[in-house]
């Protein structure tokens, strides 16, 4: 018995000091002191350029000290256009070499050549600082251009819509996104889903991107006034299928998105806000709407693009509400572009 | 009541009772066994200024099992579930699926093999499920719950559920070696699963091997040696987990002045890092994170010679950075996403409440399946000194036990005191202390009638010095106690309780998806949460058995507009071992 325990306890003793020998740390995790201790500024908000040339190429790097880690949060935002651009972490510090504005915003309007305000803010603490800049040149987005609407719609698109009430297929100039103009989406049609479609042909053979970096950017216009019609959405098809884009003219528009084709289908569904929102897809999240090549989503195949206004029809029962209402989706400012999303760019 | 309940119960459980009569050559290659079970529960608030209802819910389930031998020395096993669930008709609300599937036999007489859904142990420090926040000491409060929540998640003792191979092989030895064993085993505890057109999370395997040697004179040995690790190359994520671990342990066993002795060391290690792919080129190229952790103790098991008392006493030191997935992952979820069931919006503002005691022992979602990669979020108020069970990293400390047992009662004592081998936020250690008492009474009422009453009360305490920061002093209780009385031959009246109590504060670790502390949580823990269950059980044959219970149970909530919620349960529940 006492020669079994000596011999056990001398094996545990040796692990024992094995273990104790390797280097354990004092501490594991930050300091609760600097966590839970009293907050201070230990150096204000600094910008590295108050008048940033966008355009140019340049950026605003922003640098601050805090007493202890806190989740903070830098707004941007522009005075006239309401534009804002955020930027948030948990961190004590704000290092210039990791919080850079490159111009871009989180959701659209874009920012115009205006004043801006820099506010940060910590989680907890009513202390917020705040500081200014004036933006001299707007960042230039990069991209495939699909529809910007500004001189006309894209060369060789087709336009097709029911004869509903009200249709506004059509160019207009009252509030577009980007530029002048934009392209109105709107009706009532009380007997159908699909109120109509703009069809763009295009040649992307150059473009050498994998489907998961290669996104579809658009900006899209909901109701006014909180009023929206039931169910009403943007529906995107992507075709690569090799048939010509319109040797048919019979039919009501492009001849690539017929069932039996290689089309790929994306919904922004519903579309219930007002004013403009902007969202990228990325082509591999796009699904397979009908079997007719290999089904693997490639940029470089794509042969046109259609984007349709859907609503739920009246006739059906199941929206009384549109029958007093029109269907809207307006769309502008519409880009592929490789590697992120148009509002990610740096 | 009893012949009122009989009648009910017959009427119930009719679709469930058949008569196999299958021809004997065919019977002892296929043959059918299963479990049925119907569940209903009513829950209400009291005290509600809303007017909500009563909400029901519940199903009827029947798992039927399949045995198929096509040999001697090979079964093929299947369970098909047939559920519909309270409220469903005519199909609407039945789910029909294959709950279990499992091929077992035997190679040559010699290799034991298992291929499908397996039930995995391995050792407390390699694989290894522990009981967690339900544990009362006895195990006999809020039995129909947890049966239920067990059941419902495959907890199997202490194994975990997978699915994969395990294979073992026994020998016979001579002169010193009297047996020798090799177990092992692979399993997939997480598939890879397509997020998008081109991104896949990767699969996760866990494998391990244990050899056992029993040698002559009492001693014996193991080795364990477990790995979890997720397959770069099936998927598309950036971090892929690598966690090996091995537990070597020594024993021996003798009498001593007629008490039988069994005194173990053992000891191990483990590393825990993440392989980062490059996602440009899709190789992997380098490790982020890697820490090696190790852990040592020595115990001593006592028995005296007519068994009516044992003991133990042992010491533990496990490393800060000791991580194994299969010993440390919990079977509950404490985490602010795992929502109860049960009235989980609470206040005027819709907070959602944290898990109770209710929840705990009776809901079926809190339970977590799988094998975490990194250490889970833990509930001081139920568990603060081994949140991982005995592979809880950062611990050196003793503990002991005594259980003595008499005619009609059992008395059970134990105590732990721990402490941190390295602080968390600061250099100050935290130290635990953690003592249990408990009693069974089981007088003799008579010959044909039983009758038990047991109790167990686990008191924790948690104390670390330093700034007034830093400083944590929190004391909790965890009362449980049960009772049965058999009224009539079969039918007994039953009721439970547990009452948890939390005094003081303590702060909860703030980890990253990759496992890293970066932040904490102070929390304020003056609460209490409790359950009680009055009811009756009536066993209708040694396989069907009927429950009725009413339960009442509350908790501390201190949100906006409401300091506490209290709420009853009618809880129902008929099962038939098939």
């Amino acid at each position: 018995m006492k020669k079994t325990c000596i011999s056990l306890t001398a094996l545990t003793s040796l692990t024992l000091a094995i273990m104790t020998s390797c280097n354990r740390p004092v501490t594991e995790g930050p300091a609760i002191n600097d966590l839970f201790g009293v907050f201070e500024i230990v150096d204000s908000l600094q910008l590295s350029n108050a008048s940033p040339d966008f355009s140019l190429g340049e950026t605003v790097r922003f640098s601050c000290e805090f007493s202890k880690p806190v989740n903070w949060t830098l707004s941007i935002v522009g005075l006239e256009t309401g534009s804002i651009k955020r930027f948030e972490d948990f961190s004590s510090e704000l290092l210039p070499e990791q919080v850079i504005w490159y111009g871009n915003c989180d959701d659209v309007p874009f920012f115009s050549e205006e004043p801006c305000q820099v506010i940060l803010s910590v989680e907890g603490e009513n202390e917020e600082m705040v500081a200014e800049l004036v933006v001299q040149g707007v960042k230039v987005y990069e991209g495939i251009e699909v529809a910007n609407f500004e001189d006309d719609i894209p060369n060789g698109a087709l336009v097709w819509h029911q004869d509903g009430g009200n249709m506004t297929f059509e160019l207009a100039q009252d509030e577009p996104l980007q530029g002048d103009q934009y392209f109105k989406m709107g009706g009532r049609v009380n007997w159908d889903w699909s109120l109509g479609y703009i069809d763009i042909p295009l040649d992307l053979s150059d473009v050498s991107t994998d489907a998961d970096v290669f996104y579809l950017n658009l900006g899209v216009y909901g109701g006014v006034s909180g009023q929206f019609a039931t169910d009403q959405y943007v529906n995107i098809l992507i075709s690569e299928s090799d048939t010509p884009f319109n040797d048919n003219t019979s039919n009501n528009a492009a001849d690539i998105f017929g069932n039996g084709m290689e089309v790929y289908k994306h919904q922004i569904r519903p579309v219930d806000w007002e004013g403009w929102r902007f969202f990228s897809v990325k082509y591999s999240d796009f699904e397979v709407k009908s079997e007719g090549g290999n089904n693997v989503r490639e940029p470089a195949e794509i042969r046109g693009i259609r984007l349709g206004l859907q609503a739920c029809p009246f006739n059906s029962g199941n929206c009384p509400d549109n029958a007093n209402i029109e269907a809207r989706t307006d769309l502008d400012y519409v880009m592929f572009t490789e590697g992120t999303a148009l509002l990610e760019q740096e | 009541m009893k012949h009122l309940l009989t009648a009910i119960l017959s009427v119930g459980l009719t679709p469930f009772i058949w008569a196999q009569e299958l021809e004997q050559s065919e019977s002892s290659r296929y043959w059918l066994d299963g479990f049925s079970r119907t569940w209903f529960t009513s829950d209400a608030l009291l005290e509600e200024q809303t007017s909500t209802g009563a909400i029901s819910s519940g199903w009827n389930l029947l798992d039927l099992n399949p045995h198929v031998n096509p040999t001697p020395a090979l079964e093929v096993f299947a369970q098909v579930r047939v559920l519909n669930e309270f409220g469903g008709f005519f199909g609407q609300g039945t789910q029909v699926d294959v709950r279990q599937l499992r091929v077992s036999g035997v190679v040559e007489d010699k290799v034991k093999f298992n291929v499908g859904d397996i039930y995995l142990h391995q050792s407390e420090f390699t694989l290894h499920a522990e009981e967690g926040e339900v544990d009362d000491g006895w195990g006999h409060a809020f039995e129909a719950q947890r049966r239920l929540v067990s059941y419902e998640n495959f907890f199997v003792d202490n194994r975990w559920r997978m699915q994969g191979a395990q294979a073992n092989v026994a020998f016979r030895g001579d002169r010193g070696l009297e047996r020798f064993v090799i177990d092992g085993y692979v399993t997939r505890p997480l598939g890879s699963k397509q997020l998008s057109e081109g991104s896949y999370t990767p699969d996760r395997v866990l494998a391990g091997i244990t050899s056992a040697a029993v040698f002559q004179e009492g001693w014996s040995g193991e080795l364990h040696h477990a790995v979890l690790a997720d397959l770069p190359n099936s998927g598309t994520a950036e971090y892929h987990v690598l966690n090996p671990v091995t537990h070597g342990k020594i024993e021996k066993q003798q009498v001593w002045r007629d008490i039988s002795v069994r005194w173990i060391a053992e000891g191990g290690g483990s590393n825990h890092a993440w392989r980062i792919r490059d996602l440009a080129n899709s190789e992997l190229d380098s490790l982020y994170g890697g820490k090696t952790g190790a852990f040592a103790g020595l115990s001593g098991r006592f028995v005296g010679r007519d068994s009516t008392w044992q003991g133990y006493i042992g010491y533990r030191e496990v490393d800060p950075f000791f991580r194994s997935a299969g010993a440390q992952s919990k079977r509950y979820d404490f985490s602010e996403e795992a929502s109860p069931s049960v009235f989980p919006l609470v206040g005027s503002d819709e907070a959602m409440r944290s898990v109770s005691v209710f929840d705990v022992l009776s809901d079926v979602t809190i339970a977590n399946q799988s094998i975490s990669a990194t250490l889970m979020p833990i509930a001081p108020l139920f568990e603060n000194v081994l949140p991982f069970g005995r592979a809880t990293p950062n611990r050196r400390g003793f503990e002991a036990g005594l259980r003595r047992q008499s005619k009609w009662m059992t008395w059970k004592l134990n105590g732990s005191r721990f402490q941190e081998l390295t602080g968390q936020g600061t250099a100050e250690q935290r130290s635990f202390t953690n003592v249990g008492v408990g009693v069974e009474w089981e007088p003799s009422v008579s010959a044909k009638r039983s009758c038990r009453l047991s109790a167990f009360e686990k008191v924790q305490h948690t104390h670390r010095g330093g700034s007034d920061l830093e400083k944590i002093d929190l004391f909790t209780s965890n009362f449980t106690f049960s009772a049965e009385l058999e009224l009539w031959p079969q039918v007994w009246v039953e009721c439970s309780g547990r009452h948890a109590i939390g005094r003081g504060s303590e702060f909860l670790n703030v980890r990253s998806e990759l496992g890293e502390l970066y932040n904490f949580r102070k929390i304020d823990l003056d609460t209490q949460a409790w359950m009680t269950s009055m009811g009756i059980k009536h066993h209708l044959s040694n396989d069907v058995m009927a429950q009725v219970q009413w339960n009442l149970w509350g908790q501390d909530l201190g949100v906006a507009n409401q300091s506490r919620l209290l709420a009853s349960q009618l809880f129902i529940v008929i099962s038939a071992t098939l």
